[in-house]
């Protein structure tokens, strides 16, 4: 017994370092093109312009004035980042370290735990999108006057659907990586695509009652549509989704860590296959671009 | 225009230096003052370990790198100056490296470098077969690059330097990880390509003193930035009391060339 | 190129026939180049039909995103138009950032940047290619999203004068791609630094430029500094082409399509200036060859 124990936490340490060291180097290769000062600005214009793209939507329909409406997507949008950056850090490192740096071959040689590798890169993107997040509530709250609080000192509750949210979208991060092992090198697209379906899928800023039913259904099985559910509770106190309603908050919890769990065991086998694709077609080093 | 065609490549004095930090005022000097004359007709050989200059020299010559002094011309065009011009007579094979697309053929990578220089299809489907077959590629022209092996890859970059039939020809290492019998076949291609039209130059850098003594008409042995002898391989070898080049180096340097010198610059 | 000019030619010693020849014999390398560039664009991406499903369906269920937005608070129909339109041309800013402008920094990492460079043709070229080759691919996406636009949400566009709505588009198009290749010019120098800025022009060009809104909403100052990228003034044309009134125009369309023409010419020839000057500089700090910068 206290020789698996060792063995476990032998193996943890391990990990640890290893994801120690990934975020190190992803956070140098994301950052030290230039000062931090101007890195966290470069970090916060494209979060706060998207947002603003809400607020002026509102605005030309004329319904500037509706404050809890703009609220919900304003809070959906805003934690959203978490499932754009960390979907694209996850997966983008495959095609960085392949085409880019030429090192990928060089980390599946030197790591076993490429998975622990990629998690770790993409901590980088994780530390942005807080930082982001942050600034998006407080310019939300202060400068457009918005609802935008913890209700009912339920922070713990929205701790834990956060937390759920990030570790499904680290998961299908993952199975993207996967894909981009077996694939030409589209950029940020495939990432940047993926999290717009999820955008339209999860009800990110609207509810999903203005989907057509059949997408509404699809919605029920997205994590990120209970994560955004729940996340608005928390902020903004009320939903304006009838859909959703009738989800009482454990129902949220709960269809959440299931799916999230779902989406963990989806995201390592389509990296399992796609690896094993990789390996017998050789395509650890391929070069695509065009 | 050019002034006389005497020489195919001419430097004076050229000297490049790079800063040893950015923005801090400390230099390297990669190249100190390099004179060399080739003439056409000739293939001339750049020796020097690792760090000596000679990539630096190539790039100035191809119109890549601006020299910090001095002055460099080919077939008498001015490098700095006359950079088009030059550029029109040119071409360059860089060992170990190898550019093109890897969602095309081979064949489509050639044609679409070919196409570069202005060539006509029927022209440029000429020249690709014929270069396809100097480097035993012809019954891989029709797979993607990204499939292709490494020393294949460098294959095809060997041909691709010579789709426009370069008047001056830069090879910088171009046998740089090939096994010895792809290695002696493209060395012997140079020495015929040379030998079909005179006014063809080669200008060749190697580490492989082998290479050079089989290949170069003449040699230059450059080491930190300096040319420290030029003749033919044969009468530095009969100077130095040597049977090798390497031995011609060693005595005229103290080290052999695999040591590199004593402080590597952003040179090479 | 500056030092690219034809011995004699400058001088005026030949007769007309012969200039001609001569300059063709200046330009037919050019357009060599231009085309084989292209060619290696449309043939990669016909290779790997996977873009289609990147770069086409996925992106326009991003789009239908905010076609919801305006459905959950009850815009009036006109605006699922103009998220469609935007929409469709956020491929082409997509392209000119990515596949335009930054391209050059990946060109560089296969070691292709330096043979454009060792080539006698103009570089400028080279992204005519990559111009034409990206466009190819980016209308099939533009034309798709239209297309889906119309049968999935009903969209109805007037077309207030084709005439117009083809000039805004073209003259955009010309612009904007000069754009990029003056952009492109940055890749020469810098790399991470240039890549980084290419990410920033995403959303907040899609904020600034009016892709989901009429312009006019930023008020006149924010929208006369968003005008310097070309399709701020393109959308607005076009949408006013496309939906009259409702479009909620800025300046009058034809107003636009001339400033268009304006921004066209001082980017192309910009982007002949930036990128003399910077291969110039590029050469004298060794930079063109400096890869994993």
């Amino acid at each position: 017994m206290r020789a698996v124990y060792a063995k476990w936490r032998g193996a943890l340490r391990s990990a640890w370092a290893d994801f120690v060291w990934a975020a190190w180097l992803g956070w140098q290769i994301d950052s030290n093109w230039t000062d931090p000062w101007l890195f966290a600005v470069y970090s916060i214009i494209k979060p706060v312009s998207s947002s603003l793209i809400l607020v002026v939507m509102f605005l030309v329909a004329g319904r500037l004035r509706d404050a809890a409406g703009l609220a919900y997507i304003f809070a959906g949008n805003a934690f959203f980042i978490y499932v754009s950056q960390v979907l694209l850090g996850v997966s983008w490192t495959v095609y960085v370290d392949r085409e880019e740096y030429r090192t990928l071959k060089y980390v599946y040689l030197g790591a076993s735990r490429i998975i622990t590798y990629l998690l770790g890169r993409a901590f980088a993107n994780f530390g942005i999108a807080t930082m982001s997040v942050a600034v998006l509530m407080a310019f939300g709250r202060l400068v457009l006057r918005m609802p935008l609080r913890v209700h009912d000192g339920r922070w713990l509750y929205g701790l834990v659907v956060l937390m759920l949210g990030i570790a499904a979208a680290a998961a299908l991060g993952l199975g993207l990586a996967g894909i981009m092992l077996v694939t030409a090198n589209h950029g940020s697209i495939i990432s940047e695509s993926l999290a717009g379906v999820l955008y339209l899928l999860a009800g990110v800023v609207f509810p999903i009652d203005v989907l057509p039913s059949w997408l509404q259904k699809i919605s029920l099985w997205v994590p990120f549509t209970y994560w955004t559910e729940g996340l608005r509770r928390v902020l903004v106190g009320t939903s304006i989704s009838q859909s959703m309603a009738r989800f009482s908050d454990t129902a949220i919890l709960a269809h959440l860590a299931v799916q999230t769990a779902a989406a963990v065991v989806l995201g390592l086998l389509v990296y399992a296959v796609s690896e094993r694709v990789m390996r017998s077609r050789g395509l650890i080093d391929m070069l695509t671009e065009h | 225009m050019p002034e006389s065609l005497d020489f195919a490549i001419r430097t004076v004095d050229l000297k490049r230096s790079y800063a040893k930090v950015p923005g801090h005022g400390d230099v390297v000097w990669a190249l100190a003052g390099v004179d060399l004359a080739v003439y056409p007709g000739e293939v001339f050989g750049v020796l020097g370990p690792n760090g000596a200059g000679k990539t630096t020299l190539i790039k100035i010559l191809s119109t890549l790198l601006l020299p910090t002094a001095g002055r460099a011309e080919v077939a008498g065009y001015d490098v700095v100056r006359e950079a088009f011009a030059v550029r029109r007579i040119i071409n360059m094979v860089s060992g170990g490296e190898y550019s093109g697309y890897g969602i095309l053929s081979v064949r489509e990578n050639l044609w679409m470098f070919s196409q570069l220089y202005g060539l006509t299809y029927s022209e440029a489907r000429r020249r690709i077969d014929r270069l396809l077959a100097v480097v035993d590629l012809t019954s891989e022209q029709h797979k993607k690059v990204n499939k292709l092996s490494t020393g294949m890859r460098q294959k095809m970059n060997f041909a691709r330097g010579f789709i426009n039939y370069p008047r001056v020809l830069f090879l910088d290492e171009p046998t740089l990880g090939l096994d010895v019998t792809v290695s002696r076949r493209l060395r012997a291609f140079v020495r015929e390509w040379v030998a079909e039209d005179t006014t063809r130059t080669v200008l060749l850098t190697t580490h492989y003193m082998q290479e050079a003594d089989e290949l170069c008409d003449r040699v230059a042995i450059i080491d930190r930035g300096h040319v420290l002898v030029c003749d033919r391989p044969a009468a530095l070898k009969e100077k130095y009391h040597a049977a090798t080049l390497e031995d011609v180096f060693i005595g005229l340097v103290g080290r052999s060339l695999d040591s590199g010198p004593e402080e590597e610059g952003a040179a090479s | 190129m500056t030092d690219g000019s034809m011995p004699g030619v400058a001088a005026g010693r030949m007769t007309s026939p012969g200039r001609l020849a001569a300059w063709w014999r200046l330009i037919e390398p050019n357009l060599r180049a231009a085309n084989a560039r292209a060619y290696v664009r449309i043939v990669g991406a016909n290779r790997e039909l996977s873009w289609l499903v990147w770069d086409v369906f996925l992106p326009f269920l991003g789009t239908a995103a905010y076609v919801f937005i305006y459905r959950a608070i009850n815009a009036p129909p006109a605006f699922t138009g103009f998220v469609i339109l935007g929409g469709a041309m956020t491929g082409y800013w997509l392209n000119t950032l990515w596949s335009m402008a930054s391209q050059f920094y990946w060109e560089r990492h296969t070691g292709n940047l330096e043979m454009f460079f060792v080539a006698p043709v103009s570089v400028m070229s080279i992204l005519l290619g990559m111009a034409v080759g990206g466009m190819f691919q980016t209308t099939i996406r533009s034309a798709l999203t239209v297309v889906l636009g119309i049968v999935l949400f009903h969209v109805h566009f007037e077309v207030y004068s084709a005439a117009g709505l083809l000039l805004s588009f073209i003259v955009t198009m010309v612009a904007l791609y000069g754009l990029g290749m003056m952009m492109s010019s940055l890749y020469l120098l810098y790399g991470r630094e240039a890549w980084h800025m290419s990410n920033l022009l995403q959303e907040p060009i899609y904020l600034l430029s009016g892709f989901y809104f009429p312009v006019r909403a930023l008020g006149p100052w924010l929208a006369a500094l968003a005008g310097g990228i070309p399709l701020t003034f393109g959308l607005d044309a076009m949408r006013q082409f496309l939906f009259g009134p409702a479009a909620m125009g800025w300046l009058g369309p034809w107003w636009e399509v001339a400033i268009l023409g304006g921004e066209s010419a001082i980017f192309l020839w910009g982007a002949r200036w930036a990128l003399d000057y910077m291969a110039r500089l590029a050469r004298q700090e060794g930079r063109l060859t400096l890869r994993w910068q």
